[in-house]
């Protein structure tokens, strides 16, 4: 939920600039795979802080519970079983809102300020403003967004927006009891994913790296993987994410493109209808077909 | 209604029900579908009770509009057959379009205009009906490519079927006493593309319908005409597949 004590940088369908004068430092979480014992704390503290309660469900051979993301779970673990270097890995990951610095969601919203991003780089959904037409789902790289059952809202990870605009830390880091979940500058966060993947570099982890991808401008929320060139490995945690350009397209070139087309048009009809004036029945025929009238008329009469 | 016995009947009762029914849906649709696709025009929700109702109402007239098209297409199709005639027609359109209308040839009752008009909105209303199923979230739940494929082919296509029915309408109000056909049903019988004619054109309102497409103006010259090789004169006789000919002299 959007808390408006936070600038807004970035609004969802407006054309104009957001506010742009107060600078403040880009927050980002960081998510320290290689460090996560899977205990789903952070899942009940984002469930307990935002008061939503997902259904218990069933045990589907996995740990993951709930098994996807919903209205009633902003964030999930997701557990894979693979074979790297002939061992068997167990791969955890806790999935969620990414809040790109370039988001797909806000890209495809068509209302205004349904999806806001703040200066600190967390993007939120203003469910005031949503219209429930899915759209986010649409443009999100990720497939994150989720549209409730019941009041067919979009919902997702707001990165405990209203915990971060005073000062505190979103709940899934606060209650992390291995400390895989790290908060701070994003700065900083690089800075503690850096150390992080030297010490497993050297533990034999080559490939170990962090997960910012470009394609979306980078995320606020980030992951130290141990094999950062095979990220699908981890539930398919996407290699390259970027907007579609299907998306690009329809949010895009179509909008100026059509609106010009359009607006031409309009103005062509009324241009030609000035300088050509209307297509009419020419006095020539109409008086011709009095004429005939006329001759039948009399004709009848005559035959009377 | 028939207001002059004479008038030539062009559609009926219930083909201008049709038509009204396509045309009513179609402006619904743009005026809730144009607010999902440029932030300037959100203001239009505001006539369906706000955004989230002009997105629970926009598919619904949708297929409303998609069913009545289908009764429309249905029924017309066939007059709609592209000829040779129609590409002469189409190859002089620029000309008519200009203010000269000398050299259109006769038609039938739709010219090559309304013919490929008639084809392209048809095409536009498949593609609508296909892509706004595969994003309406409320009763489908597609493959994400499919609802992105269908959210990029949606809105370009509900562009070029605006500006379609833009040049529908104008041409309605550019060709004079096109429009009453829209609301009676008929025209005058100085209306059609060959007024001089014999055969149905001329045969009043309670008649077969009338079976040509709109006058397409009067030479004021005869032109010449390649064809019979000699000026044409204005009261050429009809193709003969569509007027059973009398032999009137011109």
């Amino acid at each position: 939920m959007a808390l408006q004590s936070l600038d807004i940088v970035q609004r969802s369908a407006t054309t104009t600039p957001s506010t742009q004068a107060r600078k403040t430092i880009e927050v980002a979480k960081l998510i320290d795979v290689t460090t996560c014992i899977g205990c789903k704390a952070c899942q009940v503290a984002c469930s307990e802080w935002n008061d939503l309660r997902a259904d218990v469900g069933t045990c589907v051979g996995t740990y993951d519970n709930p098994t996807d993301l919903s209205d009633q779970a902003w964030t999930v673990m997701r557990f894979s079983e693979t074979e790297e270097n002939g061992k068997l890995e167990w791969l955890i990951r806790k999935d969620g809102c990414m809040h790109c610095a370039d988001p797909g969601c806000l890209k495809a919203c068509p209302s205004p300020g349904a999806i806001i991003q703040y200066a600190n780089g967390i993007v939120d959904f203003h469910q005031e403003n949503c219209i429930g037409c899915g759209y986010c789902v649409t443009g999100c790289p990720f497939n994150v967004p989720r549209l409730s059952k019941t009041d067919s809202k979009a919902y997702k990870c707001s990165l405990c927006s209203d915990r971060v605009a005073v000062g505190q830390e979103p709940a899934c880091v606060k209650t992390c009891p291995t400390g895989a979940i790290q908060f701070g500058s994003k700065e900083d966060m690089k800075e503690v994913a850096a150390t992080r993947i030297t010490d497993l570099k050297k533990r034999g982890f080559d490939q170990a790296g962090l997960y910012d991808p470009p394609g979306v401008g980078g995320t606020h929320v980030m992951y130290v993987l141990h094999h950062a060139d095979k990220p699908t490995l981890y539930a398919n945690l996407p290699l390259n994410p970027a907007v579609s350009a299907m998306v690009s397209i329809w949010k895009g070139l179509t909008k100026p493109l059509a609106i010009a087309s359009l607006a031409a048009l309009s103005l062509g009809s009324l241009f030609h209808y000035i300088s050509k004036g209307p297509n009419e029945v020419s006095k020539e025929t109409e008086r011709e077909i009095e004429d005939e009238d006329r001759a039948e008329a009399a004709r009848k009469e005559k035959q009377a | 209604m028939i207001r002059d016995p004479k008038d030539l009947k062009r559609y009926t009762a219930s083909e201008r029900l049709n038509h009204w029914t396509v045309g009513i849906s179609f402006i619904l649709l743009a005026l809730s579908g144009l607010p999902f696709f440029h932030p300037a025009f959100f203001p239009f929700t505001q006539f369906f009770g706000g955004p989230v109702w002009a997105r629970i109402l926009h598919p619904y007239i949708g297929v409303l509009m998609a069913l009545a098209f289908l009764v429309i297409f249905l029924r017309f199709w066939q007059l709609n057959r592209l000829t040779a005639v129609d590409k002469a027609w189409l190859k002089n359109a620029h000309k008519m379009v200009d203010g000269d209308d000398h050299d259109m040839p006769e038609q039938g009752k739709y010219n090559g205009g309304q013919k490929v008009m008639f084809w392209a909105l048809a095409l536009c209303m498949a593609l609508m009906t296909a892509s706004g199923l595969a994003i309406w979230r409320a009763w489908f739940g597609f493959d994400i490519t499919v609802v992105r494929l269908g959210a990029v082919v949606h809105a370009p296509t509900a562009a070029v079927m605006i500006a379609l029915i833009m040049v529908h309408v104008y041409a309605a109000i550019w060709v004079k006493g096109t429009v009453r056909a829209m609301w009676y049903g008929t025209v005058t019988r100085a209306w059609p593309s060959s007024t001089t004619a014999p055969g149905t054109a001329r045969s009043p309102a309670s008649d077969a319908q009338v079976r040509l497409s709109p006058r397409i103006g009067r030479p004021v010259d005869p032109p010449f005409d390649p064809l019979l090789n000699q000026k044409r004169t204005r009261c050429r006789p009809f193709p003969s597949s569509l007027q059973p000919w009398t032999g009137r002299p011109c």
